[in-house]
């Protein structure tokens, strides 16, 4: 348990050690998707929900930026590593693959939390009803974060430099992402989209985090925790397999 | 009570466009606790093949390794958590400064933190007033040090050392010696791969040389030394000897002009005090007149170098 304990804590610890690129820079970029697409944007948009067009996107920002920060935190980590040659440390440590895995998942996991609540509070600080409900928001986020944390895992695990990983995160998590209804409803996509956005199951995580923030109701909860509990058991298993595989190497 | 380390019919083949290469031909090597022994061998003989195996860096292609009784792939949690070890490139963290660095080490082995052995350590490897440092701003001779505290930091039973003393200067040499014998003394069992004979012959109760992915002999040191090295008489004369009375000799001789005037004859004594006594008996017998007589002993560099490249390279 403490080598468990102190893994997860230096992981969460590497990320505070970069405070620019792990906070200052998703708020940036959040502050630009808002001056661009929100402001622009939302005035000229006839928008279906009790909320306008900016509470809802800036919820969807705010829960992208748990996932991606998650994802990115936990690769950068992984391939740094790699770059320096220290991964080898871990397949010395005295702890078992799986929990090596999840250490580094929950460790991604806690930065785009960290980033997340920060941005959530600044959001809070100049939007009405961005709090809903905040206990449903914190844990659908966690759960999601950590999904995306341990597909970050994996990736970086199989990778062997920031490029091969920059193909996954531009060609998977992007589109993923931006076809879960972050920006916009997934349910006023027009065709195939709507019906391909159906399938992705971040659509669901990201409803029901974004029903803590602003109350738009999610859609069906069964299927939302099926969805993101199989990703979670899926991307572990192929993490904790990657290690057994080995770790590739430059 | 089980061998620190016990290596049993390691084989490590690689795949390459050319074919396979061995790196590991079979190796079997037992540690017992307390022992500090050194594995000598020339560059790519196998020896961080063979350390990347024991540590579980890389899956052995066949054969077993167990450290302290536990099996380094079926029971890894347990066999990895006594052991702590230098590499040969030094890898480090830089996120952190040195002193979280040892603190982080010793949770990842399962220890509880101790400061104190934190400080006594880091002031030892003359790092304490660097602890607040990153590792890139520490110098090479510092990183190498503190990949040494992070080795010991969760006092482990077995220390595998990869060339620990490697670019170091004399003083921090000496230092890192007397740790490795006071680790040692306390129990603490060590291997260590070095380039320098002279480290392994100080430090070192027994030796395997290894070459070519097979130990070509494992032995104690100083049993090695008087085994397998070659003693060195050299004889200063007035007169050059005749050929007739070299030729009686069955040793290597060799006749080079001496430095004062004379003649310098240099005899290889192959091993054994016998031998040394019948070079005696010879040059009594030959009535020749001789200024000086040296004998050399034998050294584990010699040792090793006929046993890597064999005799004369």
């Amino acid at each position: 348990m403490r080598v468990f304990w102190t893994l997860l804590v230096k992981e969460v610890m590497r990320s505070f050690a970069i405070p620019i690129q792990t906070l200052l820079t998703p708020i940036i970029s959040t502050f630009l998707y808002v001056v661009i697409f929100g402001v622009a944007m939302g005035r000229r948009l006839s928008f279906p929900y009790e909320v306008d067009y900016l509470t809802f996107m800036v919820s969807g920002l705010i829960i992208m930026n748990v996932f991606q920060q998650a994802f990115q935190g936990i690769t950068s980590s992984i391939i740094i590593s790699k770059y320096r040659m220290n991964i080898v440390d871990l397949m010395t440590y005295p702890l078992a693959q799986h929990w090596i895995v999840l250490a580094h998942g929950v460790g991604g996991m806690v930065r785009g939390w960290f980033v997340g609540i920060s941005l959530w509070l600044v959001a809070i600080f100049f939007m009405k009803g961005m709090a809903v409900s905040p206990a449903v928001f914190l844990l659908s986020s966690a759960v999601g974060g950590l999904l995306f944390s341990l597909m970050g895992t994996w990736v970086a695990l199989r990778c062997k430099s920031f490029d091969q990983v920059a193909l996954f995160s531009n060609f998977v998590i992007l589109p993923v992402l931006f076809l879960s209804g972050v920006f916009f409803p997934a349910v006023l996509f027009p065709e195939p989209w709507r019906t391909l956005s159906l399938y992705n199951p971040i659509v669901y995580v990201v409803d029901i985090a974004r029903y803590g923030l602003i109350g738009v109701t999610p859609g069906n909860p069964i299927l939302v925790c099926l969805a993101v509990l199989s990703g979670i058991l899926l991307f572990w298993g192929l993490g904790t397999f990657q290690m057994r595989r080995g770790i590739k190497l430059r | 009570m089980p061998a620190a380390l016990s290596v049993q019919s390691v084989k490590k083949t690689y795949s390459v466009k050319q074919g396979e290469v061995h790196a590991l031909r079979g190796v079997s090597l037992t540690i017992e606790s307390g022992e500090i022994f050194g594995l000598l061998g020339p560059n790519g003989a196998g020896k961080t093949t063979l350390i990347n195996c024991i540590l579980g860096i890389v899956k052995a292609t066949s054969g077993t390794v167990e450290i302290f009784g536990h099996n380094n792939m079926s029971d890894y949690v347990a066999a990895r958590k006594p052991v702590g070890f230098v590499y040969q490139d030094i890898a480090l963290d830089n996120f952190f400064p040195v002193h979280r660095l040892l603190h982080f080490q010793r949770g990842l082995y399962g220890r509880p933190p101790n400061p104190a052995y934190v400080k006594q350590l880091l002031q030892e490897l003359d790092l304490w007033d660097h602890r607040t440092k990153q590792p890139d701003q520490l110098s090479g001779g510092m990183r190498r040090r503190l990949a040494l505290a992070q080795a010991l930091v969760h006092e482990p039973e077995l220390v595998i050392l990869d060339e620990p003393t490697a670019g170091i200067d004399i003083e921090l040499r000496d230092k890192t010696w007397d740790i490795i014998r006071r680790i040692n003394q306390k129990g603490t069992t060590v291997l260590l791969t070095t380039h320098y004979i002279e480290e392994a012959e100080n430090l070192c109760n027994r030796i395997g040389i290894i070459h070519q992915g097979l130990f070509k002999k494992i032995a104690p040191t100083q049993q090695l030394i008087h085994e397998m090295g070659q003693r060195r008489m050299t004889l200063h004369t007035p007169q050059a000897i005749p050929d007739d009375t070299l030729s009686q000799l069955s040793f290597p001789i060799e006749q080079h002009p001496g430095e004062q005037g004379g003649y310098r004859y240099d005899i290889l004594i192959d091993r054994g005090v016998e031998t040394v006594q019948t070079c005696m008996d010879w040059i009594k017998s030959t009535g020749i007149e001789i200024d000086e007589v040296e004998l050399k002993p034998a050294t584990l560099e010699e040792v090793f170098r006929n046993m890597a490249w064999g005799n004369g390279q």
